[in-house]
């Protein structure tokens, strides 16, 4: 298993009237090769241009993104067209980005025609058919219209859009989000099956981090543009060693009326990003922040094997928080 | 809480509320009961167009006439019946007994008045008293909830979506209400500001004793918040109970599923159990148990007849025929 | 994965009961809603009478529009005039109804002028943006400061009265408005997350255009088209009236209100059907877009 994605000092920042907003700052990732990659942080914490930045569907400010290491970012027309297949991406709201105006068999089509990947009406209509069951939709809504299906099924068609050109590696944007508890659970266990059974790669993009740690072989917790730790899932919730994932994790309210746990409540309210200090960004909110924390950036380490965490006090806050 | 159990703040006897729609009658609510103590926290859960919301506004009588139509039930609030008040007294019982809090707090303030003349303003609606004592009691809502009254003289959009959601709480409890409906009042915000408002109004309602109908479709939330908790589906209570009831030994399919569907973080689950198929299409429910095409669990009977609510131990009410029979 | 069950008895007599609504696209949805509107069917209905009017005025009508009869000049509505007539003995009945004819057709004219110009200005600003975006708009801005009645003077008193004149001078006075709603309608659906979506299943602009922009902004702009109508022919009764509109004897509605004016105190029947023919014409095409904007965008309602 190798290393299939890679991102090395990736940046974008965007020009706004009051600075420059550093959405994505400086962020390095690998992924495995058939493994799944968690991104979670909250609004604003450039999760989603990370997303888009991958897709290509915008231009990093600087840095390379390595896809089976060919750098993607310069390539442009025809040698993009052929890396353009193989990164595919499922929105978060399949309400909005469905052309209402096609029928299910038709957006299923469209990636297949614009590829040319299958020639010919029949091959078009029997793959899509063929997608279809894979994603477990009902043959007799080939011709319905998105408005006419629920969350779930409408869901359902933009992962089988996604899976049309075969692809290796799948950015998936808060897919469940939008949905009912019930039908979310069907859609990650769809995604999860995908995965076993064509060895996909995902990017698992997301607020909710019950849904990464479900579906997450790796965790990276990002923190306005910045990732501030990352290791292996099961690393991240027995082992949390940054302030801001450990008051992540305390802020989800558990259904279980057993556990009582210690909230660590922060300070304050997500800031963007605008002209950021040279320093960590998370001090203002941090409960164990000093004056260290203020003077200089922390740098983006590795504290135990496998286990990434940007910042100054690691090891110090630790043993004081344990429930 | 429950000791000072004289008339409970709300009383809903048999509810059916119906929307009248070009594609046909929609049954939002169906034969829905529950009252809420004084003092009382009642979580209301159910997933996207389960009929909590229908609920809350019919508690207040904000459902727009037409489409919607109460064809049969009765609320009372603190007593009164609320069918046969009228607009005038009405809105007298909004703020002062009941208020009511929506999801987004963006679109329930007023883009061009500042925050504390927001706050003020209901005071001055509700109590007989100066503009400035409004104004002084408006500062003092801020503080308790959180915010500086230096920030009285900023327009919304000068706050971040927590602080907005702070000042509609803080418009909400102006008046001193003795039922405060929630209607999911953090679904908007992330998590690390929900954590910090959810705890927040846990502390306000234990401070001043209100009672609290927090809807919402996170569990999650229920468990921290509530005393007891409805789960509703197609537009029916399906089980009622406290939390104990509910989270440790939960009798309706539908409520096991919804557990079951949660990725968990205290446990590792390596595949979830989603329940199977789709939310029933609410303006064509059947006549026998409306969740009986998705449940694992349903008899011959399910298929011929509809389950009352029936309370199975003290306190506990399930909506299912197989509940409490042992599983197979 | 889900996979088709196969149905249980009940499931079987459910389905049997409750038969699933069969699939509509958006379009036959917007057709149910517009069908359903009663305004919108009057409107359509009263449009569909004036196209037939129009289109046999030389049928229908008694008379021609210009014939004159001195002898018969000045009469109120009776059986062989059904409007009376006017100053010179012309059928105003026969008047009004080829006043169908040119007033729709001119109208038709404008708009389509209207849309080819300002129309296609607004779609390629909205879609390209940036400079070119700044530049078409400001250009608009300029033309919708001028007073359209104002810029019809200028026109015809440069070039003479006439059709073609006409239809310059509306057709500058509409370019903005046009161009501005169609800039929107096409923003919106560049800006909409499908096209996003599209975009990264590797859709080319072409085919983005074909299959995602245009079907997506029809329905908007035939909202607007037939908006425009009715303010067209607005437009040119009021040119006509001040005469700086077509010539007489073009039985045009305004036209021959403008004739009229003169007479209205002792014979109002001279005005009183035109006018109401303008009305009623008007009336119908704002119908008729209300009806259409409610059934083909549900959202601003």
């Amino acid at each position: 298993m190798g290393t299939l994605l890679e991102t090395k000092h990736l940046k974008k920042y965007f020009e706004v009237p009051q600075g420059t907003l550093h959405a994505v700052d400086d962020v390095s990732l690998s992924i495995e090769k058939g493994s799944t990659l968690g991104v979670v942080g909250e609004s604003g914490c450039g999760k989603s241009t990370l997303g888009k930045l991958i897709m290509k569907l915008s231009q990093p400010t600087s840095g390379q993104i390595l896809f089976d290491g060919t750098d993607i970012v310069p390539l442009t027309g025809k040698a993009f067209r052929s890396h353009r297949y193989q990164i595919q991406m499922i929105f978060q709201d399949p309400y909005a980005t469905l052309d209402p105006r096609m029928s299910v068999g038709q957006l299923i089509a469209e990636p297949l025609e614009v590829s040319r990947l299958v020639q010919g009406k029949q091959a078009i209509d029997q793959r899509v058919d063929e997608l279809m069951e894979l994603v477990g939709l009902a043959q007799r809504l080939k011709n319905s219209y998105p408005h006419e299906l629920d969350g779930g099924r409408r869901q359902r068609i933009g992962i089988a859009r996604a899976l049309a050109v075969n692809p290796q590696f799948i950015v998936c944007d808060e897919p469940v989000s939008a949905l009912d508890v019930s039908i979310q659970a069907q859609v990650l266990n769809l995604l999860q099956d995908l995965q076993r059974d064509m060895g996909l790669t995902y990017m698992f993009i997301t607020h909710d981090m019950s849904v990464v740690k479900h579906i997450s072989d790796q965790i990276a917790v990002m923190y306005l543009g910045q990732v501030v730790e990352k290791c292996e899932a099961k690393e991240l919730f027995a082992n949390t060693m940054h302030p801001y994932s450990q008051a992540l994790l305390s802020a989800i309210p558990i259904p279980n009326i057993h556990i009582e746990r210690k909230k660590i409540l922060l300070k304050g309210e997500l800031s963007s990003p605008i002209n950021p200090k040279p320093c960590c960004r998370f001090a203002v909110r941090c409960p164990y922040a000093t004056e260290e924390c203020f003077a200089s950036e922390p740098a983006y380490r590795e504290v135990k094997p496998g286990h990434f965490v940007a910042c100054h006090k690691v090891g110090q806050h630790n043993d004081n928080n344990k429930q | 809480m429950a000791e000072h159990k004289d008339t409970p703040i709300v009383e809903v006897e048999n509810l059916t509320v119906h929307y009248e729609t070009d594609d046909g009658i929609v049954e939002a609510v169906n034969n829905v009961s529950f009252h809420i103590d004084k003092g009382e926290v009642l979580g209301l859960v159910g997933e996207t167009g389960a009929g909590k919301t229908t609920i809350a506004l019919s508690l207040m009588k904000l459902l727009p006439v037409p489409p919607s139509h109460v064809v049969s039930g009765t609320v009372r609030l603190d007593g009164q019946d609320v069918g046969v008040l009228n607009e005038h007294h009405m809105r007298r019982l909004r703020g002062s007994t009941v208020s009511m809090i929506f999801q987004d707090p963006m679109t329930a303030l007023n883009p061009v008045k500042y925050v504390g003349d927001q706050i003020a303003e209901v005071i001055l609606l509700h109590d007989k008293c100066s503009k400035k004592d409004a104004m002084l009691k408006a500062c003092e809502m801020m503080k308790t909830v959180g915010i500086t009254p230096e920030r009285y003289k900023e327009y919304p959009h000068q706050f971040s979506g927590g602080m907005k959601q702070r000042i509609v709480i803080a418009i909400a409890l102006a008046c001193q209400p003795e039922l405060l409906i929630a209607d999911e009042p953090t679904t908007a915000l992330d998590v690390t500001i929900q954590a910090q408002v959810l705890e927040m109004m846990k502390d306000l309602q234990r401070e001043r004793g209100m009672a609290m109908l927090m809807i919402t479709h996170d569990l999650g939330i229920v468990a921290e918040m509530c005393d007891k908790c409805a789960i509703i589906y197609a537009g029916e209570i399906v089980e009622y109970g406290t939390l104990e009831h509910i989270f440790d030994h939960p009798l309706h399919p539908y409520t096991v599923g919804l557990m079951e569907s949660i990725p968990s973080l205290d446990k590792d689950v390596e595949r979830l159990k989603p329940i199977p198929g789709l939310m029933i299409d609410p303006t064509n429910l059947p006549q026998h148990c409306s969740f009986c095409e998705r449940c694992a669990r349903k008899c011959a009977r399910c298929e011929q007849d509809d389950p009352a609510l029936v309370e199975v131990e003290p306190g506990h009410w399930v909506k299912c025929f197989c509940a409490g029979k042992e599983d197979a | 994965m889900a996979k088709i069950k196969t149905p249980t008895p009940a499931m079987v007599r459910y389905a049997k009961k409750h038969k699933r609504p069969k699939t509509y696209s958006p379009t036959r949805d917007a057709v149910k809603r517009f069908v359903r509107n009663r305004n919108a069917i009057v409107g359509f209905i009263i449009i569909m009478l004036l196209l037939v009017i129009a289109i046999l005025a030389g049928v229908i009508a008694p008379y021609e529009y210009q014939a004159q009869d001195y002898a018969a000049a000045f009469q109120g509505p009776s059986g062989a005039h059904l409007f009376g007539t006017d100053n010179y003995g012309r059928d105003l009945f026969s008047r009004c109804l080829y006043g169908a004819r040119y007033t729709l057709l001119l109208a038709l004219g404008c708009v389509i002028l209207a849309f080819l110009t300002g129309g296609a200005l607004g779609i390629i600003a909205g879609y390209f943006g940036g400079t070119v975006d700044t530049v078409i708009m400001r250009c608009m801005d300029v033309l919708q400061a001028i007073p359209q009645v104002l810029l019809a003077i200028c026109i015809t008193s440069a070039l003479g009265n006439g059709v073609p004149q006409m239809l310059t001078a509306i057709m500058f006075s509409s370019m903005p408005i046009m161009s501005k709603n169609c800039r929107a309608a096409i923003l919106n659906v560049r800006n909409a997350d499908y096209v996003e979506a599209s975009r990264a299943i590797g859709v080319s602009e072409g085919r983005m255009i074909l299959k995602h922009m245009i079907p997506n902004t029809v329905g908007m702009m035939v909202i607007y088209v037939v908006g425009l109508m009715g303010a067209s022919i607005n437009i040119m009764a009021s040119l006509s009236y001040l005469g700086v509109g077509l010539v007489p004897p073009t039985p045009e509605w305004g036209l021959i209100l403008s004739e009229a004016k003169g007479y209205f105190t002792s014979f109002p029947h001279m005005v009183l059907f035109p006018a109401l023919m303008i009305l009623i014409t008007i009336l119908a095409f704002n119908m008729l877009g209300d009806g259409l904007r409610d059934a083909l965008d549900p959202r601003l309602k």
